[in-house]
């Protein structure tokens, strides 16, 4: 499942390299900073999982890489993916990049394919849009990808319109639409959490396939650690716009440095023995707009202490590669299950 | 063919988008860009117990259009008292005058004051607008209930009805029955009373078939309040909102309707003034004295688009129940 | 999509089977006895009151008669006037044209006036050019037809002479007096039609870009151009054409208006004049063949929508 060596650096250096990005919205002549500083990279062909609650700035941070973001953001910091600046770059820049070298999916599969126009129409629309060519070689590549990502009768699919698949199925599509031009990174915003359990594993299992026959890079984001379990090499947590830690798959798993990353592991049904109750982090995710200066969690925390809403927590780098941001994070031992 | 029609009157700085999943911690709003955005500023709904009226004066367009309405209707009813000159007094002497102190509007072909013509002419557009508009609703109102609640396929009759009805384009209807019965003020009210039935038939049954579907109805009756009041309680108030408003805007599209069929000979006879043979007069001569035009025109058009505003005006105030 | 033509057409045949009632009907709201009063009322002769009576089978049971009239109208024949005694039919073939050449010159340039106002102001909601085609459309809206029309007439024609203030020329004749002849009633009666669908294009181009599904047309990389042009549009494109259904109906009757004022002898004008002279035959055939064509037309329409929107083709 995941690589015993997990850190966030290797030698042949990160896909995607965020460094202190943050993204700020104006409306209303108010700012709010969405995301702040927050970096993480993502290694070639490897799995990074984004976790987080609603509101904990995770997509913002995805979508601010490749400019799907309103008018209203700004963004500053530097994403290097590939030798390239993504953060900065022209409107154009960013198209040539979307759908190709970077693509994304999103969670609502049953109402993000264009419900006018034939599956084929969009797949080689996306194909051609990149890569040029004949309508005939996009016809032949797009019934290969529908092949690819389990589609049966690929062929005679791609004359449909997106009303004659379910749900899972339309995920299906939107993976094959975002893979039609082999992109080196695919950021997955929460792919799974509309569909059912079932479909769910089938679809992260194929992600998992294409992953492998590709070697493309995943930035997975999504709320649902139990996702992140099965896919995840290595795994980013946020918190109202920062991150507050990052680890390999299995240390997290075994021990969290992050009060938030505990009470994120104990809520999840799997840590609690059968009949108990299911754990909850009380309180909820502070709004931008009132953001503590301090810890951000601490108003949710069981472990606050004064130090804690004393002043600004710094990201700290520990031996192993690490990431924490908690000032307790030494004295306390914490632990997936109760 | 008939369930598709957009509300030509919706606001256009209310677009609906879409909702996504609500979040239970931060507020999100779609952007047009179709990205998550974060809500930073605080709803500005009034809470419904705000008030009608306070609703409506917060609009100032409307307010105004409002105020305009009420002393044209004003003027119109008082026109004989408030010291006019005398609309069918001719002076050939003095045809086709500019504005003067004596004639603020001027004098049309025939030397007449061209003011006083507006203020009667505005009475009798009125009125024939009015009354249009009332018979319309006093035939719609039960049949359109009645439709509604009864269903089955007298209600499928009468649609079709409705429908055949509305094939038929309003003027050319209008037009025609005028023409049949006889060129009068009166008789343009029925005509357009008949144009105009089907629109509120449609309005009503819909509301009524939606409220039906209400399920605090069913909870009314579950504890045993008797149908008739529920049905009064209910279906009335509910109707109301956006009978009100569609009433206001078709008053406006009444009045145009009668400066159409009276610009086109079927409506007043002269010498009555009506602002619909004054424009026709004006026209006639176009060539000597087309200034006249302005007059008699820019009345309709303002007065139309005040019963427009109005409308809009209710609708907005009455919340979400002046929407369909 | 075939079946789907069909069912459509077929359930116009009740529809077209009232309308035709009613228009037949309106014999039946003559103020006193029909012949008198269509013969010329008081004055009539003797001979004229029969005569009437005899062409238009007064003395006959109205079902009979309908029945007759119906059976002919499904052949578009509709019967002679009373006043020329031509066929109707022909009458209304010679001015047909002329009516549909205003009507449909008045929607071309609703359509490509309102498209691309509508495109301007859907795609950035509450910028300074939205705004703009905003308080445009409400002020053309709320002008009345005619009125534009004799203000363009006066400012055209009569202080300037730009554009005849009259007439029609065809198009087989002199195309540029064709035109110059038309323009004025193509604005005149295109402009609320282009206003109506700027407004409608307007709101549903702004809901539509909130969509999930453009949000993936930019996600893979598409051009705006793609965007709005490809996809945002043709799902917008639901609402262009109830309006232009609706606006079939408004087109036709306010031709009536606008043939008297620029004096084109047209259907609405035919119209017009049938009532005047009482010519209650020519009238019935020449508002039933009107119904028809709006009938049709919402037809074409409804057969737009499935061919624009697939899923509409399977209810």
């Amino acid at each position: 499942m995941t690589t015993p060596d997990a850190t966030p650096t290797s030698a042949t250096g990160p896909l995607l390299e965020v460094t202190d990005l943050s993204v700020s919205f104006t409306a209303h002549k108010q700012t709010a900073k969405v995301v702040d500083q927050v970096s993480f990279s993502v290694q070639p062909g490897k799995t990074l999982g984004i976790v987080g609650e609603s509101g904990s700035g995770k997509t913002v941070s995805s979508l601010a890489l490749v400019g799907l973001l309103p008018r209203t953001a700004t963004i500053t910091g530097s994403a290097r993916f590939a030798g390239q600046e993504l953060v900065g770059m022209t409107t154009r820049q960013q198209r040539q990049i979307r759908g190709n070298d970077i693509s994304v999916i999103f969670q609502e599969p049953m109402t993000s394919l264009d419900p006018v126009f034939t599956v084929g129409n969009q797949l080689t629309g996306a194909y051609r849009n990149h890569q040029g060519g004949s309508k005939k070689d996009a016809l032949d590549r797009a019934e290969e990808m529908l092949r690819l990502v389990g589609i049966p009768e690929p062929r005679k699919r791609l004359a449909e319109y997106p009303h004659a698949f379910s749900g899972g199925m339309r995920q299906r599509v939107m993976i094959a639409l975002a893979l039609i031009n082999s992109p080196r990174l695919l950021i997955a915003d929460e792919p799974t959490t509309a569909l059912d359990v079932t479909i769910q594993s089938q679809i992260l299992e194929l992600l998992q396939e294409l992953q492998q026959a590709m070697g493309m890079a995943i930035l997975f984001v999504t709320h649902d650690l139990g996702v992140v379990a099965s896919v995840c090499d290595d795994v980013s947590v946020m918190y109202a716009g920062q991150v507050v830690e990052q680890a390999g798959i299995d240390e997290f798993f075994a021990h969290p440095r992050h009060p938030y990353s505990e009470g994120l592991l104990r809520s999840m049904p799997h840590s609690v023995p059968k009949g108990e109750r299911l754990r909850m982090i009380p309180g909820t995710v502070p709004l931008p707009s009132r953001f503590p200066t301090s810890c951000r969690f601490a108003g949710r925390c069981p472990y606050a202490q004064e130090a804690c809403t004393a002043a600004p927590i710094p990201l700290e780098q520990l031996d192993d590669g690490r990431v924490v941001r908690c000032v307790r994070h030494r004295e306390l031992v914490m632990e997936a299950r109760s | 063919m008939t369930d598709r029609h957009p509300d030509p009157n919706a606001d256009p700085f209310v677009t609906s988008g879409n909702a996504g999943p609500l979040d239970a911690t931060t507020e999100v709003e779609r952007s047009v860009e179709g990205a998550w955005v974060p809500v930073m500023h605080q709803s500005d709904d009034m809470p419904r117990h705000v008030g009608f009226w306070k609703r409506f004066r917060r609009n100032k367009v409307a307010v105004a259009a409002a105020i305009y309405l009420i002393l044209l209707i004003l003027a119109a009813i008082f026109a004989s008292r408030i010291g006019l000159q005398d609309p069918n007094a001719q002076n050939i002497s003095e045809i086709n005058r500019r504005p003067s102190a004596a004639h603020w509007l001027g004098q049309d072909d025939l030397g007449r004051d061209v003011f006083s013509r507006i203020i009667y002419g505005a009475r009798v557009s009125l009125q024939a607008a009015f009354t249009a508009v009332a018979l319309a609703l006093v035939v719609a109102v039960p049949i359109g209930l009645f439709s509604g609640f009864v269903g089955g396929w007298i209600d499928l009759v009468l649609m079709r009805i409705s429908d055949a009805v509305q094939v038929i384009p309003a003027l050319v209807l209008a037009l025609v029955i005028t023409g049949i019965l006889g060129p009068s003020t009166t008789n343009v009210a029925v005509a357009l009373a008949f144009v105009f039935t089907p629109g509120f038939v449609r309005l009503i049954r819909g509301q009524v078939l939606s409220v039906r579907e209400e399920t605090y109805i069913e909870a009314s009756r579950s504890i045993g309040a008797k149908r008739g009041y529920i049905i009064r309680k209910r279906v009335l108030h509910n109707v109301a909102s956006p009978l009100i408003v569609q009433a206001a805007v078709t008053a406006g599209f009444a009045l145009l309707a009668e400066a159409s069929l009276s610009f086109l000979g079927l409506g007043v006879q002269p010498p009555q003034a009506t602002w619909g043979t004054m424009l026709s007069r004006a026209f006639a001569q176009v060539f000597q004295a087309g200034w006249l035009l302005w007059i008699p025109g820019g009345a309709i058009a303002l007065t139309v688009l005040a019963f427009n505003l109005v409308g809009d005006g209710l609708r907005d105030a009455l919340g979400a129940e002046g929407r369909n | 999509m075939l079946t789907f033509i069909l069912r459509r057409v077929l359930a116009l045949i009740p529809l077209l089977f009232i309308v035709s009632v009613i228009v037949y009907g309106l014999i039946l709201i003559v103020p006193g006895d029909p012949a008198i009063t269509l013969a010329g009322g008081e004055e009539a002769t003797n001979e004229r009151i029969e005569e009437v009576q005899k062409e238009l089978g007064l003395d006959r049971p109205f079902l009979v008669r309908y029945g007759e009239w119906v059976g002919n109208a499904v052949q578009l024949d509709f019967g002679r006037s009373l006043y020329s005694d031509l066929p109707i039919t022909e009458e209304i073939a010679e001015r047909f044209p002329k009516t549909l050449q205003i009507a449909g010159g008045a929607l071309a340039f609703g359509l490509l006036v309102g498209i691309p106002l509508g495109i301007i102001s859907g795609i950035r909601p509450r910028s300074v050019s939205d705004r703009a085609v905003v308080f445009i459309t409400s002020a053309a809206i709320a002008i009345p037809t005619f009125w534009l029309a004799l203000i363009l007439i006066l400012q055209l024609a009569v202080y300037r002479s730009i554009l005849p203030s009259r007439g029609f020329v065809p198009f087989s004749e002199s195309p540029a007096q064709w035109f110059e002849h038309l323009i004025l009633p193509w604005i005149t009666l295109g402009t609320l039609t282009a206003a109506t669908i700027a407004r409608q294009l307007r709101g549903a181009l702004s809901d539509t870009m909130g969509s999930d599904h453009i949000r993936t047309s930019r996600s893979v990389g598409l051009p705006p151009v793609k965007v709005v042009g490809k996809h945002a549009l043709k799902n917008s494109s639901a609402p262009v054409l109830t309006v232009v259904g609706l606006q079939i109906a408004y087109l036709l009757g306010g031709t009536v208006v606008v043939e008297q004022i620029f004096g084109i002898a047209g259907l609405g004008s035919y119209v017009l004049t049938a009532i005047n002279r009482k010519d209650f035959p020519a009238m019935q055939g020449a508002v039933m063949f009107i119904a028809l064509i709006t009938v049709v037309v919402n037809l074409i329409v409804d057969i737009s929508y499935a061919l624009l929107n697939p899923k509409v083709r399977v209810e």
